[in-house]
């Protein structure tokens, strides 16, 4: 898949992702990782990018004796992922069509 | 943990070390915590560096970021510097360089104009203080009225140019900001849809308003005190070319062998000199309250010079213009003169029936001759930007910038005229 197309959809699936659990930045990667076959380094910046406008909020919790950074969804994060949501179904409506209008011929 | 790890999370915070430690502390913190988590999860260090990439390559994604964030909050000049050298660092295609530096190039251009224009304004506004208070200590302190009016309006011209500063000056941050917004686009991170995080733009933009509204009120409080000093009124009743109000008729008389030699020299009143009645020598001149003249007889010259009075501020521009105030000069007929010198710099100068020597010079003033016949005098008259007229038809030859007229009769009286960007009239040669 394009490069710019994956960057596009980093923030709806950090925020899917969010919106099922809380997590810190190594199991969030590898998860993301799993779904997007993206850089390991990209993630940082959406974070704090996602974090600056307020989508998601830091916590620190101890994990086997060193401090670990949580990541947790805000209210208007799930407000934003919802509206995400749609703008992407809608994309999918409009891809079928074409698509399946290719098919038809 | 290992001393990959360690190493590589060394490299990274020198990589960085020119950002706010706070960011520096932020993404190194990210980091550590991220390979000590691949590590407790069983990965090799090896591998898992590798796959991440280099230091350097993660600095230069953090400091675009960074500087985005930063311009966009205070899009001065240095933090749309940074973000263009981060910008270089992060592509790499030759196109989206080639098209990155033209934009560049042409943004650059329009914010430059912007604080070029921006700083002349603010060079104008002092200068402008500068230039009235100078004005003002020279005037005589008689008038204090006339002053204050002076400052007045050097206030509102000073604060007015202020203000023109201030705007271009937040014109070109715009620009900075949409610039730094394409860039953004260009290197195709995700849209911000809300604003950004603002930490010093609230303060300053406080600052900016409370400077419009202080700027706003001193000029206001300028135009007041020099719209009630009354001088824009006379500047006003100059420039249209009205009668000034207030004038005070002075005359001289003078014996007619007192002067061989008369020398006139105004400022920009009309000057008048025609024959006249009785056998004296008669100047009758009106004085308008910010002029002054004086009157000297030295042996057989006499010499009248009109000055500025230190009444009107900066009286060099206006008197570039003509007041309609006038002197007048009547010679009585049959007497001779050896010679006649009038200047004048605004004026215009009107002889009529005189042959002597003369000599008219005037800078923007129009000069009018009325000359009994050719016979009796030489006519030589030259202008730069006027023209010359002879009975009301143009005359003359134009010689590279200037047109000349010339007419030698033999005679050994000579009319000089000369005037740099007024009409010569010549009338009645024959």
């Amino acid at each position: 898949m394009d490069a710019q197309m994956k960057k596009g959809l980093l923030d709806v699936c950090v925020l899917s992702v969010l919106k099922k659990e809380d997590t810190y930045g190594y199991k969030l990667t590898q998860e993301i990782m799993g779904i997007l076959d993206t850089s390991e380094s990209a993630l940082y910046p959406v974070l704090r990018r996602l974090e600056s406008q307020g989508l998601l909020e830091t916590y620190s919790a101890e994990y086997s004796g060193r401090l670990r950074k949580y990541y947790r969804i805000t209210a208007k994060g799930i407000t934003r992922f919802s509206e995400m949501k749609n703008e992407l179904k809608q994309l999918k409506d409009l891809i079928e069509q074409i698509i399946g209008g290719d098919r038809d011929e | 943990m290992s001393d990959k790890i360690d190493s590589f999370i060394m490299e990274l915070e020198s990589k960085l070390k020119d950002l706010p430690k706070d960011e520096i502390d932020e993404a190194v913190c990210y980091y550590r915590e991220y390979l000590n988590d691949a590590e407790d999860s069983g990965e090799d260090p090896d591998v898992i560096l590798q796959r991440i990439g280099t230091a350097e390559k993660i600095a230069a994604a953090i400091r675009m970021e960074t500087s985005i964030d930063r311009a966009r909050s205070d899009p001065g000049v240095r933090n749309y510097g940074s973000v263009l050298k981060n910008s270089f660092r992060v592509i790499t295609t030759p196109f989206s360089i080639l098209f990155l530096s033209m934009f560049v190039i042409l943004s650059g251009g329009i914010f430059i104009t912007f604080y070029a224009g921006a700083f002349c304004t603010f060079l104008g506004s002092i200068l402008t203080i500068a230039a009235v208070v100078y004005e003002a200590a020279n005037m005589p302190g008689e008038y204090f009225i006339e002053i204050i009016g002076l400052l007045g309006a050097g206030l509102m011209l000073s604060s007015v140019l202020m203000l023109v500063t201030i705007c271009l000056y937040k014109v070109g941050r715009l620009f900075i900001k949409l610039s730094v917004w394409m860039i953004d686009k260009i290197l195709n991170k995700q849209q911000q849809k809300e604003p950004s995080p603002k930490r010093t733009t609230a303060a300053k933009s406080g600052r900016t308003r409370a400077a419009v509204l202080i700027f706003s009120i001193l000029s206001f409080a300028g135009f007041l005190i020099f719209a009630v000093s009354g001088l824009p009124m006379r500047y006003f009743n100059i420039f249209n070319s009205m009668k000034p109000q207030n004038i005070e008729l002075v005359s001289y008389e003078f014996d007619i062998d007192q002067a061989d030699v008369i020398s006139v020299e105004t400022a920009h009143s009309i000057i008048r000199l025609s024959e006249g009645s009785g056998d004296k020598i008669r100047f009758v001149y009106e004085k308008s309250d910010w002029l002054d003249c004086t009157f000297a007889a030295e042996g057989n010259t006499l010499h009248f010079h009109e000055k500025s009075g230190g009444r009107l501020p900066f009286f060099e521009l206006v008197s570039m213009h003509e007041s309609l105030t006038e002197l007048k000069v009547y010679i009585p007929k049959g007497h001779n003169v050896e010679r006649i010198t009038v200047e004048s710099k605004g004026g215009h100068v009107f002889v009529s029936g005189l042959i002597f020597n003369m000599q008219i010079e005037t800078m923007n003033g129009s000069i009018e001759v009325n000359l009994p016949d050719t016979g009796r005098v030489n006519v030589n008259a030259e202008t730069s930007n006027g023209s010359i007229y002879v009975n009301n038809m143009q005359a003359g030859q134009k010689t590279g910038k200037k047109t000349e007229y010339i007419v030698t009769a033999g005679s050994e009286k000579t009319v000089n005229l000369k005037s740099a960007n007024g009409d010569i009239r010549i009338k009645r040669l024959n």
